[in-house]
């Protein structure tokens, strides 16, 4: 799998479902399972978390990402913990 | 919430599908400054723009203002929630 070139839309496409953590340029990480994105790169999560300089600050539930905020998105094995995430 | 509407599901949806689906409903708007605006959202657009109506402006979780009708350029909106719980809490 590492030996296949995946372009952005089917690396976006494939991590639909799946838990994701996405960085904002302004420092923010939402931690939650990617339900869509649009040709925008617009993301819709479901069971949102924020996090603010690593610290957990509340649950937003469902949420769409304005896609010029966004810096990265990841994805997340099941069991990593968030302290990963302050390490970066 | 909506249910679960992963992949799996085998339906395509979008964000815009999400947004026409929270009209008429309380959410959270949470612009780049970081001000929250809650309230009804009454109606947006492919830029997201957005207009809300019995509109309460949060700074730092302090209620701040009331406003009967508010227009957000889109622009600004950081993330659009519908979580409920998000309106009981303050930040």
């Amino acid at each position: 799998m590492a030996t296949i070139p995946v372009n952005p839309k089917p690396f976006l496409n494939n991590l639909t479902g799946k838990p994701v953590i996405v960085k904002l340029k302004w420092g923010m990480e939402y931690k939650g399972y990617l339900v869509s994105v649009d040709s925008y790169m617009n993301l819709q999560l479901a069971n949102t978390e924020e996090y603010i300089e690593g610290q957990f600050t509340g649950n937003l539930g469902e949420i769409l990402i304005r896609c010029n905020n966004v810096l990265y998105l990841r994805g997340v094995p099941e069991d990593e913990e968030i302290e990963d995430v302050a390490e970066d | 919430m909506s249910g679960t509407e992963k992949a799996g599901s085998g339906t395509t949806k979008t964000p815009a599908d999400f947004l026409k689906s929270i009209r008429g409903r309380p959410v959270v708007v949470k612009l780049n400054s970081g001000v929250d605006y809650r309230g009804i959202l009454a109606c947006l657009d492919g830029y997201m723009n957005i207009a809300m109506e019995q509109t309460e402006e949060y700074v730092n979780g302090q209620l701040k203002n009331k406003y009967g009708d508010a227009f957000i350029r889109g622009n600004n909106v950081l993330y659009i929630s519908t979580s409920k719980r998000t309106l009981a809490e303050g930040a």
